[in-house]
């Protein structure tokens, strides 16, 4: 005999039950001030000791040079910058467009770009800028970049500025023999009274061992000494935007460190916790699919986690001056699709443990290798390689640098495409996982 | 004749190498309050876990309700409501806000969740309390409102799992007055227990468990009559001497067991009651033989469940 209230068909995903679990999490987190509180201090306090952190010194940093000529003097800078540890030199282009699109898929962190006619304005005692543009993402290698590439365009600069002083040297004293020459000659033509030469050799004389000299000299007290001895001198244009500071390129990382840590960490407390005091038992008692039971749990935590990274992101603008350069929407997109892989994963974990302890042994284990490798601490590229392979299987890599590309570049959606297309990738199969794994067995 | 609301057909759990649940075939009938006895282990939350649809059956079956176990999970849970062994509520949500959001769970519209939840905490004597977070109740009030939340939809049977273990005895006299009242107004009742006076006291039929195995079936007086074998007539005497021909005499009225006596206490078991009372005690008068007191000590569960499970009880 079957009830008669109980004829409503069994629903997949019931809204109504979705938001009542919803209300119920925003009810038990609010009433939580020792988790609430901890929750939204942890980024600041991150924030704050990462102002002063420093990494170790990177090598190999990929580098483009952007050369318009051969000229000797391009291809004895290609091969001070490429003979240095410090630099890989990936690539060399004739135009800044070609680099800065490497720069901005992130293939290159530095731009070195010899101007067009470097040559020339040596020869003609003018000064030259060599301009570097450098990528602020990692600090430690925006730093090493750039005291390094400083040290190689002086010593360039004064072997050039010892070759010209060569020069006039040689100038000089080509100058003095040629003017003695001429005195020489004309005593000995006054002493013995009598023209040996032609007159108009004479002139001709005249004209290239005095006139020439005195020419010469009258050029050389008119050059400006600094562009002399600082014949090519660095210069630095911002990769982008003006006034980056590092902590901003920070900021992204931090943000999808962050969120990482709070969404597994509250996913544990809300179903490996209910599990423990078994008032998960209770609602597992109660005629809620699985499927509703993870939407409810999981859009809850989307929201509280979003509302988060928000926070964050208005605290690094105001406390921190940190600039957001690219369109919010894009922020906001990036952001959701995240925090729905970290909160899914935090219920894939959950979900499959029986106990919160258990729970903690394995969130803490993915936790730490996030946490360094998120690049928040240390550069990834001044990681060994086989780390910076590992890194790529975590989805904060991608986060972090969709988030870096869209919020400090400022670029759009097309340069972010593959990094959205992996997080998403993770996304859905986090998902599917989770749901096929969720048990209601409470064994 | 009332149908048959649960027919369990050799039910088996297993956990590993260990049998919780041995082949168990039972029926409850509609409107009973049926108890569950047993030692610690002996399968019986094992049992109820089945029942529930919270542990999957190794093998075997069970129609709860007209539904399939094993296929009809989702139906069953809107039927039953479970008051678990231990407190497993919201601890930051309030008395009421526990009841709405399990009420919505089960489906129910704003409108009936709230008067339900009214009259229901009203039942359980935490009305008063209904805007205190569930958290910093006392034992007692945690389960009874663990009954409130178990009972908001209304349920066809409620399984209790030892509802008042650990409680104080108001709570426990108010959680037993609740399911009295609750089977009263047509509720099928599953309730273990370790307590045998409480069970006694509220269930119409007791099944005794042990080591995964129904080992009795049975009302409570049924179950003293089938296991335990005639009536204890005890006698405390004030002398304290020993009659050899006194114990011979009663041995030889009718119906007279087994005569022993054990310092001042003459115990007699009979066959049969009928007037032996006023037999014996006539037998006693007529040799001058004074005595302090005379009564039946009938046997109770406890002496079938000790004699049945062959252990004492293991709280």
């Amino acid at each position: 005999m079957k009830n008669k209230n109980n004829e409503k068909s069994q629903k997949i995903i019931d809204v109504r039950k979705v938001s009542a679990i919803i209300k119920k999490n925003y009810i038990t987190i609010s009433r939580d001030k020792a988790r609430l509180l901890p929750a939204l201090l942890f980024p600041i306090v991150i924030m704050l000791v990462l102002g002063y952190a420093t990494g170790s010194t990177p090598k190999h940093i990929p580098t483009a040079i952007v050369i318009h000529d051969e000229s000797p003097i391009s291809q004895s800078i290609i091969q001070a910058i490429s003979g240095s540890q410090y630099f890989s030199v990936s690539k060399v282009v004739s135009t800044e467009g070609e680099a800065r699109e490497l720069l901005d898929r992130g293939k290159i962190k530095v731009i070195v770009e010899i101007p067009p006619d470097l040559q020339d304005n040596i020869d003609n005692n003018m000064q030259s800028g060599i301009m570097v543009i450098v990528d602020e993402s990692d600090s430690s290698i925006a730093l090493t970049s750039r005291s390094i590439l400083q040290v190689i365009i002086s010593q360039i600069s004064s072997q050039v500025s010892q070759q010209k002083f060569r020069a006039y040297q040689e100038l000089m004293s080509v100058s003095s023999q040629k003017m003695n020459f001429y005195i020489n000659n004309f005593q000995c033509q006054q002493s013995s009274g009598q023209t040996i030469f032609p007159l108009n050799y004479q002139q001709q004389s005249y004209n290239s061992n005095v006139m020439q000299p005195l020419l010469d000299v009258q050029l050389f007290s008119q050059v400006n000494p600094v562009n002399i001895l600082q014949p090519i001198v660095y210069e630095e244009k911002p990769a982008y935007g003006v006034g980056r500071q590092a902590l901003d390129f920070v900021i992204p990382a931090l943000i999808a460190m962050t969120i990482f840590q709070g969404a597994v960490q509250g996913m544990g407390r809300s179903v490996a916790g209910e599990k423990r005091e078994g008032s998960l038992t209770r609602v597992f008692l109660t005629p809620t699919s699985n499927v509703t039971i993870i939407t409810g749990t999981l859009l809850f935590y989307i929201i509280f986690e979003t509302i988060r990274a928000s926070l964050l992101i208005l605290l690094s603008v105001f406390l921190f001056g940190v600039r957001i350069e690219g369109s919010y929407l894009l922020i906001g997109i990036v952001l959701v699709i995240y925090i729905a892989i970290c909160t899914s994963l935090g219920m894939l974990i959950s979900a499959t443990v029986k106990t919160e302890q258990q729970f903690q042994g394995i969130a803490l284990l993915i936790s730490l290798p996030v946490l360094f490798l998120s690049g928040v601490f240390f550069p990834i590229q001044a990681m060994p390689k086989f780390m910076q392979v590992i890194a790529q299987i975590f989805p904060v890599t991608y986060a972090a640098d969709a988030l870096r590309s869209v919020m400090v570049k400022g670029l759009g959606i097309s340069t972010i495409i593959l990094p959205l297309a992996i997080l998403m990738l993770f996304l859905i199969v986090i998902l599917i996982a989770t749901v096929m794994l969720f048990k209601r067995d409470i064994e | 004749m009332a149908d048959n609301i649960i027919e369990i057909n050799n039910l088996v759990k297993k956990f590993g190498n260990f049998t919780a649940v041995n082949n168990m075939n039972l029926t409850v009938k509609e409107g009973e309050i049926l108890g569950f006895l047993g030692p610690n282990g002996a399968g019986k939350t094992t049992t109820i876990s089945m029942l529930t649809t919270l542990i999957k059956p190794t093998s075997g079956d069970a129609k709860i309700a007209g539904y399939d176990l094993l296929e009809e999970g989702e139906e069953i849970r809107s039927v039953i409501g479970v008051v678990p062994q231990s407190f497993s509520l919201f601890p930051e949500l309030t008395a009421e806000e526990n009841l709405t959001y399990i009420g919505r769970l089960y489906g129910l519209d704003e409108l009936t969740i709230k008067e339900r939840s009214d009259s229901i905490l009203k039942r359980v004597a935490l009305y008063e309390h209904r805007n205190r977070i569930a958290g910093i109740f006392s034992g007692g009030m945690k389960q009874r409102l663990s009954v409130a939340a178990s009972i908001i939809f209304n349920p066809r049977i409620l399984f209790m799992d030892e509802p008042t273990t650990g409680l104080d005895p108001q709570s426990r006299i108010a959680i037993r007055e609740i399911t009295k009242d609750l089977n009263k107004h047509g509720m099928t009742i599953i309730y273990t227990t370790h307590d045998m006076e409480e069970a006694e006291k509220i269930c119409d039929r007791i099944i005794i468990m042990d080591g995964g195995k129904v080992i009795g079936n049975g009302t409570s007086e049924q179950l003293k009559h089938k296991y335990m074998s005639g009536y204890l007539l005890e006698v405390k005497l004030k002398t304290k001497i020993h009659i050899h021909e006194l114990i011979n005499e009663i041995k030889k009225i009718s119906h007279v067991l087994k005569v022993n006596l054990e310092n001042d206490i003459l115990s007699i078991t009979l066959k049969e009651k009928d007037d032996m009372f006023c037999r014996i005690n006539k037998l006693l008068q007529s040799r001058r033989i004074l005595f302090e007191d005379m009564k039946y000590n009938d046997p109770n569960l406890e002496d079938v469940f000790i004699s049945l499970t062959r252990k004492d009880l293991r709280d």
